[in-house]
């Protein structure tokens, strides 16, 4: 039973930071999606201990593990895509790997790849 | 219908989930594997993506509160974080320029399209960031959204094992990593290799994305 009110407790905040980080967004006309000002409000309520670690780890912990799981939906959209990915596909995708390489490499070489302080 | 393409989703992703855990290799990447059999499923059933369409706006509706939940690693491991927040942020700022040179130098040598080319610059930020960028930038919204996600899958795909070839093996390193070119399914596929790294990822998917919204416009005239 606890757990559940948990759930409910920890899933009701969630959707309410969600909501208001859309709506600090349009209000302040931002390029940033809403959901990241959520992030950054739930860091700011929890280091002010507004909100309880325990009140959300159920919930939140699930939603991060998969939160892969949300994005699939959004890349199926891709079949609208197989025109251009006949004509262009081949140069689109050797561009996509080629700058991923070298954008993985730079931010690792100067983030640290083993990293000092860890 | 639309309950019954959710079940479907749900189903295809435990399925992909399951045998990613057993055979660990680019192509049982959970986003690739549940994405390409969807589709097959889609298309041997003789649907289009509308049919598919609502059972999106249902799933999405959770993407919000699934990114604002990255809070909580990102505050069990602020320390680590602060200790090493300038480093951190040079490496996200110059990851995030290099791949965008590199994309579009590349894309320009091979002779794609303007609107393929827009696609490409905004491609290391998450989805709804992209469409709504290429949209104030006057290119096509719904093409940069869906260059973002292929972008996302690339990186969750090949960026472990890219990383690993480098010895890149710090945790914080990974994540950051990740999370500034691949965006949330970067971060989804970081947080799965360690706590860490899924906190890195968060933060350096919201902290590109809202540098590259405001470098943009003033890199595209000296890119185009």
């Amino acid at each position: 039973m606890q757990r559940l009110i948990k759930w409910i407790i920890g899933l009701s905040l969630l959707f309410g930071l969600s909501a208001l980080g859309n709506w600090i967004v349009a209000a302040l006309d931002l390029k940033v999606p809403g959901s990241v000002i959520g992030m950054v409000l739930l860091l700011l309520l929890l280091m002010t201990k507004l909100i309880r670690v325990e009140w959300i780890e159920d919930s939140a912990g699930f939603l991060t593990k998969h939160l892969a799981f949300f994005f699939i939906p959004i890349a199926v959209g891709l079949m609208s895509y197989s025109d251009l990915l006949k004509a262009e596909g081949v140069p689109l995708f050797a561009a996509l790997i080629i700058s991923l390489f070298v954008g993985l490499i730079v931010t690792a070489l100067i983030s640290g790849r083993r990293g000092e302080a860890s | 219908m639309t309950l019954f393409w959710v079940l479907v989703t749900i189903g295809v992703y435990m399925l992909s989930r399951k045998l990613s855990f057993k055979w660990a290799s680019p192509f049982t990447n959970v986003v690739f594997l549940s994405t390409a059999t969807l589709i097959v499923i889609l298309l041997l059933s003789g649907q289009t993506y509308d049919t598919y369409a609502p059972a999106r706006d249902a799933i999405t509706t959770l993407l919000g509160p699934a990114t604002v939940a990255l809070g909580l690693p990102l505050y069990r491991n602020l320390p680590i974080l602060l200790a090493r927040a300038k480093r951190a942020l040079g490496a996200i700022m110059l990851g995030t320029l290099s791949t965008i040179f590199v994309a579009v130098g590349l894309g320009t040598a091979l002779k794609l399209t303007d609107h393929v080319l827009l696609a490409l610059s905004v491609k290391s930020v998450t989805s709804p960031i992209a469409l709504e960028l290429a949209r104030q930038l006057q290119g096509d919204a719904a093409l940069a959204a869906s260059v973002a996600v292929a972008c996302g899958i690339l990186g969750a795909m090949l960026g472990p094992m890219i990383l690993t070839r480098f010895n890149v093996t710090d945790p914080f390193t990974r994540g950051l990593a990740l999370g500034t070119l691949s965006h949330g399914i970067g971060t989804a596929q970081a947080a799965t290799e360690h706590p860490l790294s899924g906190a890195t990822g968060g933060a350096a998917m919201g902290l590109s994305a809202i540098f590259t919204s405001f470098v943009l416009p003033f890199l595209l005239p000296l890119l185009f």
